[in-house]
């Protein structure tokens, strides 16, 4: 179409010209040269309008792109294994309740957010509630200020407002009677659990041997199924019209990044190949490599964002292995008798405490004393078992807290070994919110607790949303970096990258690359081509003027 | 040549952007001539 867009130029020069040399002396004069502005702007106007109208309607010809309905279908599977997976895992009911977190919060929040601590025991509420077990005030009776503060927040969530003002003032008046009224909230929730521990276990027995029994897989069966719906999603989004073309419109994707001569000299760069001289053999191959190097890239990027916290993990998992080995030779020394695991003594401790505090408890709420004005001596002795009650609760907080501790280092020594891989760690520490929450802080100290929140979703969807290529592959006992091994495989395969590429100010450029090159290669697979979407650019931005 | 008779529906995409783009900046070409001319008539009145 060469031709007419050369004529419509000299068209359009001619017509300028004409302006140009009309003569524009005399009012004569002055009369035709506007006759004949307004006749030529007249004509162009016609014109004008008729392509505007022609590239309206091409971009909106160009856009029309269907929903893929087969993506919301899979991502309804992956939510169903994904689910069937966290009930069946080897995480205890306390993390499956996610418990983990809402005691981790509430021992955290009442500093700075009323709200936010309240929504965590009403979560916690529910949650119980899920396993089976309907809590009451009554529940929360490891001191009067726990039941006086969880009556009314529990009417009030009843009510439909758990931030109403009874709730407020109930917890200013609790407050002013004990300021560690919310340690008391968190030591009671966590005594909830034990309560009903051995109850909440047999639940999620029965419920995993039902989800097995109904799906027919076993535990690696569903992760394996889930793995499989992740990639099949992926690939689909990859070439999806409407997932492109909005990637174009958020920005995520620029159109000048996808111009043909970039993607040639990326090409080059990557592979130190002329693209347009391989053959399509040579070429499908190498695309399906920068596939994968794509895949792999990415994983790494992510595994980047979070390796402080498998390296907090190992770190943990040296230390105790030393220790363990100290303590080792003592035993073989000294004594041959078994002993307790700090644990074990932990636990002992806390049942103990727990005990302590519901005799001073009876003692307090004893309603052998008439209806008449107790006595002043007998107020003191109240006053005086309520102070011990009180401290011999901090005491069980430490506890719990001390428990936890030592319940993360049991874990790893006993779920952790030389064979475990990258993924297994990262995995193990993201099951664990406290341990999570902990090693952002020593991270980044100035992390605020809604961060923590958002990071340790974010680390959790990574874990359970991804199909892993590289990390699961890469045992903790490997001595070569995670960049080394991925180079040297793509070296093998014919990529022309090195070390450098995976330097801290270089990493970034090299992914940005190869993203280039793969998702020109996931376009080309699309509805549209580089010039469509060119075009769709172009109009979108005219448009916007 | 005769603009209306042109059959914008042949130009290829990136053709019918710049030949759009040039028609637009013709206009304001005459936009400004038809604004001159005019001051020009009162001046001659």
């Amino acid at each position: 179409m060469k031709e007419l867009v050369e004529n419509i130029e000299k068209q359009i020069t001619t017509d300028k010209e004409v302006i140009s040399v009309l003569p524009r002396n005399g009012i004569k004069a002055i009369k035709t040269l506007l006759k004949t502005i307004s006749e030529t702007t007249e004509k162009y106007e016609n014109l004008n309008e008729k392509l505007l109208k022609e590239i309206e309607s091409r971009y909106k010809k160009l856009t029309e792109v269907e929903e893929n309905t087969e993506i919301p279908q899979i991502e309804q599977e992956i939510l169903k294994y994904d689910m069937a997976e966290k009930n069946t895992d080897m995480r205890s009911s306390f993390e499956k309740m996610g418990l983990d977190r809402v005691v981790y919060n509430i021992n955290g929040y009442y500093k700075s957010n009323l709200e936010r601590l309240n929504k965590e025991l009403i979560f916690s509420v529910k949650q119980f509630e899920k396993v089976g077990i309907k809590l009451t005030a009554d529940d929360f009776c490891i001191s009067e200020y726990a039941k006086n503060y969880m009556e009314v927040l529990l009417r009030e969530a009843y009510e439909g407002d758990i931030n109403s003002e009874a709730v407020k003032n109930q917890f200013e008046k609790v407050y002013w009677q004990c300021s560690e009224v919310v340690s008391h909230l968190y030591v009671n929730v966590r005594y909830i659990y034990d309560k009903y521990e051995n109850q909440i276990d047999r639940f999620y027995n029965e419920k995993a041997q039902e989800i097995l029994r109904n799906l027919s897989l076993s535990v690696e069966g569903i992760t394996e199924k889930k793995e499989e719906l992740i990639k099949q999603r992926n690939q689909i989004e990859e070439t999806d019209n409407k997932n492109i073309l909005d990637k174009f419109y958020t920005g995520s994707l620029n159109i000048n990044d996808y111009k043909e001569d970039n993607y040639k000299k990326i090409y080059l760069e990557l592979t130190g190949k002329d693209v347009t001289n391989l053959s399509d053999i040579e070429k499908n191959e190498m695309d399906e490599n920068i596939d994968k190097l794509n895949t792999n890239l990415t994983e790494y990027a992510k595994y980047l964002e979070y390796k402080f916290l498998v390296e907090q993990v190992l770190q943990t998992r040296q230390e105790l292995l030393k220790t363990a080995e100290v303590n080792k030779d003592k035993k073989d020394k000294k004594d041959k008798k078994a002993k307790k695991t700090q644990y074990e003594i932990l636990k002992e401790q806390v049942k103990n405490l727990q005990a302590e505090i519901f005799k001073l408890n009876a003692k307090i709420e004893k309603p052998n004393r008439g209806f008449f004005e107790r006595k002043k001596a007998e107020e003191k002795k109240d006053s005086i078992s309520i102070l011990q009650r009180n401290n011999l609760v901090l005491d069980l907080k430490k506890a719990y807290m001390q428990l936890d501790d030592e319940m993360i280092n049991q874990n790893i020594l006993q779920n952790l070994d030389e064979t475990s891989s990258l993924f297994d760690v990262l995995k193990f520490a993201s099951s664990y919110y406290g341990y999570m929450a902990k090693a952002m802080i020593k991270h980044n100290e100035d992390i605020t607790d809604k961060e923590i929140g958002e990071n340790a979703k974010k680390i959790r969807d990574f874990i359970n949303f991804s199909k892993f290529t590289v990390i699961n592959h890469v045992n903790i006992s490997d001595t070569k970096e995670l960049s080394i091994i991925i180079k040297d495989k793509y070296k093998l395969l014919g990529m022309q990258i090195s070390k450098e590429n995976f330097e801290d100010d270089s990493i970034e450029d090299l992914i940005r690359k190869v993203k280039i090159i793969n998702t020109y290669n996931n376009i080309l697979k699309s509805k549209f081509s580089i010039k469509d979407l060119e075009y769709i650019m172009n109009v979108k931005e005219m448009l916007k003027k | 040549m005769e603009l209306k008779n042109i059959k914008i529906s042949n130009l290829e995409n990136d053709e019918l952007l710049d030949i759009q783009k040039q028609v637009e900046s013709f206009l304001k070409f005459l936009n400004g001539e038809n604004e001159t001319v005019k001051k020009l008539e009162e001046e001659n009145s």
